[in-house]
């Protein structure tokens, strides 16, 4: 499982920093979802405190594929290398979501002029 | 063929109006399966437009609860309002245009908000209380906004028919 969700999350992050998905805020703090054209498929990131989170969702809203990796098993990469690897890009897809969802480039190039401005 | 006779001449008459007859009860027949084809879109219409206005209500009561910090009563009202709409976007799909996608994702976060409320047992974080109050807002204009498209369709097609 671990395995198929790293090569999901790195396929969006890839189609991500192409620009050919749009992120948008979930419900919970560091959540963050993209829907496949016909909302056939959902992809759900989230990183709240030292827990990361990844899963797919079907087009009934029905978990397909789910991820949880902690810090610390992260950390015990010796024993399971895919966890620490799944730890890493779930945090940097969800950085992405993050940016992508909040327009945080285009808000921090409006302030940068806003402030030249003054 | 050469018409000799009064008797030919009265055949061919009779022929020629079996003919016509023939062709304007095909003409009436095709018409009353059109009709009957536009009556039947427009019952399923107007359907479509009751089970709207109903979730259109239910996105209100959820809205009002979430307004309201009654976050049991909204949990409960989620996890309706999800069945339901659902339900609607199966059966009526064929009436929702450019508004499916918008509904599915809608369906997303109302499965995420569902989840989200009963893992906190109704605590949660001021910034979620936010995004709670923008999803319930935005399903409740979406739904409404639906509701209206479909009521306006269903009147325009009664004043047409």
């Amino acid at each position: 499982m671990d395995e198929r969700s790293l090569v999901f999350v790195n396929s969006l992050i890839e189609k991500t920093e192409q620009g050919k998905l749009s992120w948008s805020t979930g419900f919970e703090d560091g959540q963050f979802k993209t829907l496949l054209p016909e909302g056939k498929l959902a992809f759900v990131v989230q990183v709240k405190g030292d827990v990361r989170k990844f899963r797919m969702l079907d087009d009934r809203q029905e978990v397909i594929l789910e991820n949880t990796v902690t810090e610390n098993e992260a950390q015990a990469g010796d024993v399971d290398l895919l966890k620490d690897l799944l730890y890493d890009a779930i945090g940097k897809l969800q950085g992405m979501a993050r940016s992508r969802a909040l327009q945080v480039n285009e808000k921090l190039a409006t302030a940068e002029k806003l402030l030249a401005a003054i | 063929m050469i018409l000799h006779d009064l008797f030919d001449w009265s055949n061919a008459g009779v022929g020629g109006i079996g003919l016509l007859l023939t062709i304007a009860a095909i003409v009436q027949a095709t018409g009353a399966k059109g009709a009957a084809l536009r009556a039947e879109k427009s019952v399923r219409r107007h359907n479509a437009e009751v089970d709207f206005a109903s979730l259109a209500r239910m996105a209100k009561e959820l809205h009002g609860y979430v307004e309201g910090g009654k976050m049991s009563e909204a949990r409960l009202r989620t996890t309706d309002l999800r069945s339901d709409l659902a339900l609607a976007i199966r059966v009526h799909e064929a009436f929702l245009g450019s508004q499916f996608r918008q509904l599915k994702e809608r369906q997303v976060d109302l499965a995420l908000v569902a989840e989200g409320l009963n893992r906190a047992a109704g605590v949660i974080s001021q910034s979620e209380r936010v995004r709670l109050l923008g999803i319930t807002g935005a399903i409740l204009d979406l739904l409404a906004g639906q509701c209206g498209k479909l009521r306006s369709s269903v009147e325009k097609g009664a004043s047409n028919g």
